[in-house]
């Protein structure tokens, strides 16, 4: 199928994209049923997968986006760097409430999916400009941020499980941590079509995004919480290189 | 591809390019010897572990995907060597104790008390812990680093020079980290910048090697490129980050991190 000449059933795909991203998020939870509480060191190990997965779906989006546009693709990646700062400085500096949890532990969930579902903006535009990068980048980037939604949604589900709440809702919450993913999608991709010179920057607004959340948040937290680095390191190594074996088998 | 773009370089000119890359260690010791505040020498050596980081981890893409095309199984294979290499390394030289006990030291240092705590190591000559695991880290880093430079000066020499001055700023960095603890043994800045450089020169023997090797019939290049991105894709992620992470907030590093490693992988695609 051409995207170029069927725009509306392009865009309609683009959005089931997203939104089998998102709900692959949900399967987070689906641990929870058979670990009553997860490890530290299964929490530190998902993190570690998430960012193999992330960072070598970060240097696809590179690579692409410079085909299109060296400098624009650097720009864009700065770009991204400071969205996801900026994200991250607003929250720290608001006040949280949720529910009937103690203002600590509720401060940590929200953080934790204001967190996931911000980020959740610059995967969803990674889903949108990859359907303008081509067939082959789009169905990368897809299962990629699909498969890396799945230790995401564990982590939410590993702090939300652990206040109290319901696997259901723990999965319904990661899910909605990842819904900005379809929602952006679309305009991401119709963006794309329509100004494809911008294409290059929203390669490297994605993949610098994508790679600043995981030296921010996914490492520290891994290496905070696994009994040694070494630990860390591999299950991190092998899964950035599956990535770029994925990538080379697509 | 791979072979039509194997370069024309020679044994001489890759004993020049890897000698200067060492040499450039020299330049650390020299830098800290101007930043007068510990505060400051803090955050150099945070941001010393965070360059060389992202110097690493895109040296180790850009020599995975070279080959990747033609030989994934040798690529694969060599990764694979390159992880046991560095794991090993660290078990069987005791440079994971040393480290343990190491970045027990730093987090003494930064404690309010740290300044006593440090005074009193360093009256019992406790304190070269820290400087013997910065001596054998880059005396272990050595070996990757040189094979990366060596090989992908044979398999396309403008990405071997990008790799040449990526892991000249590494160096420059590892110096640094160097010198803020020979400092304490009281090794003066012309002293610690020779020492640094020192530590750094078997990367001329792995480079010339790996270049000789990689570039004899029957050898797979692609393997040994392979080699030297498992190594210090490993090396970056059980090394240097969580070292960077104990030095300085996790938003310095991320920063530097990710800057570092996406110029070095964006500077391939214009230069090469």
């Amino acid at each position: 199928m051409d995207l170029q000449q069927t725009p509306y059933l392009a865009a309609l795909l683009v959005f089931a994209a997203g939104l089998a991203t998102a709900l692959a998020t949900g399967l987070g939870a689906l641990p929870f049923y058979f670990i009553r509480e997860p490890s530290d060191r299964l929490t530190a190990r998902m993190h570690a997968i998430a960012g193999g997965l992330m960072l070598g779906a970060s240097f696809g989006l590179l690579m692409e986006g410079r085909v299109h546009g060296g400098w624009q693709t650097l720009v864009g990646a700065a770009i991204g760097l400071i969205a996801i700062q900026l994200g991250e400085h607003f929250l720290h500096d608001h006040e949280i409430n949720f529910g009937d949890v103690d203002p600590a532990s509720a401060k940590q969930m929200v953080m934790i999916l204001a967190i996931m579902t911000l980020h959740s903006f610059s995967e969803g535009v990674a889903v949108g400009v990859s359907f303008g990068g081509g067939r082959d980048l789009a169905t990368l980037i897809t299962v990629a941020i699909a498969v890396h939604n799945i230790p995401e949604g564990l982590a939410i589900s590993a702090v939300l499980r652990a206040k109290g709440t319901s696997i259901p809702a723990c999965a319904a919450w990661s899910i909605f941590s990842s819904l900005p993913q379809p929602l952006m999608a679309v305009p991401a991709f119709v963006f794309v079509e329509l100004f494809r010179p911008f294409l290059p920057y929203g390669l490297g607004f994605a993949a610098g995004a994508m790679v600043y959340m995981v030296f921010l948040e996914l490492l520290p937290e891994a290496y905070a919480l696994a009994d040694d680095a070494t630990d860390v390191g591999l299950w991190l190594s092998g899964t950035l290189g599956a990535m770029v074996i994925f990538q080379l088998l697509l | 591809m791979l072979a039509s773009s194997l370069s024309t370089l020679t044994v001489l000119d890759v004993l020049w390019i890897s000698g200067l890359v060492a040499l450039a260690a020299a330049l650390g010791p020299l830098v800290l010897a101007r930043v007068p505040s510990s505060a400051g020498r803090q955050r150099w050596l945070a941001a010393s572990f965070a360059l060389a980081a992202g110097c690493m981890l895109a040296a180790s893409h850009l020599l995975a995907v070279r080959g990747l095309d033609d030989t994934p199984i040798a690529i694969l294979l060599g990764a694979g060597l390159g992880l046991f290499y560095t794991y090993a390394s660290k078990r069987f030289t005791g440079l994971d104790a040393l480290e343990a006990e190491a970045d027990e030291q730093l987090a003494a240092d930064s404690a309010p008390t740290g300044g006593a705590a440090r005074a009193e190591r360093a009256a019992d000559g406790d304190d070269r812990v820290l400087g013997y695991r910065l001596i054998l880290q880059s005396v272990l880093h050595a070996a990757p680093e040189g094979v990366a430079i060596g090989v992908a000066l044979l398999l396309e020499p403008r990405l071997g020079v990008l790799l040449a001055i990526a892991f000249a700023l590494h160096n420059a960095g590892e110096g640094l980290g160097l010198a803020l603890y020979l400092r304490r043994w009281g090794l003066s800045s012309a002293q610690s910048a020779c020492l640094a450089a020192a530590v750094n020169l078997s990367q001329v023997l792995f480079a010339v090697a790996a270049f000789a090797i990689a570039s004899s019939p029957g050898a797979s290049a692609p393997a040994i490129a392979g080699f030297a991105s498992g190594a210090l894709l490993f090396l970056s992620v059980t090394e240097l980050l969580p070292a960077a992470y104990d030095t300085a907030d996790k938003t310095f590093v991320a920063v530097l991190v990710s800057v570092v490693a996406g110029v070095v992988v964006w500077l391939e695609s214009v230069i090469v």
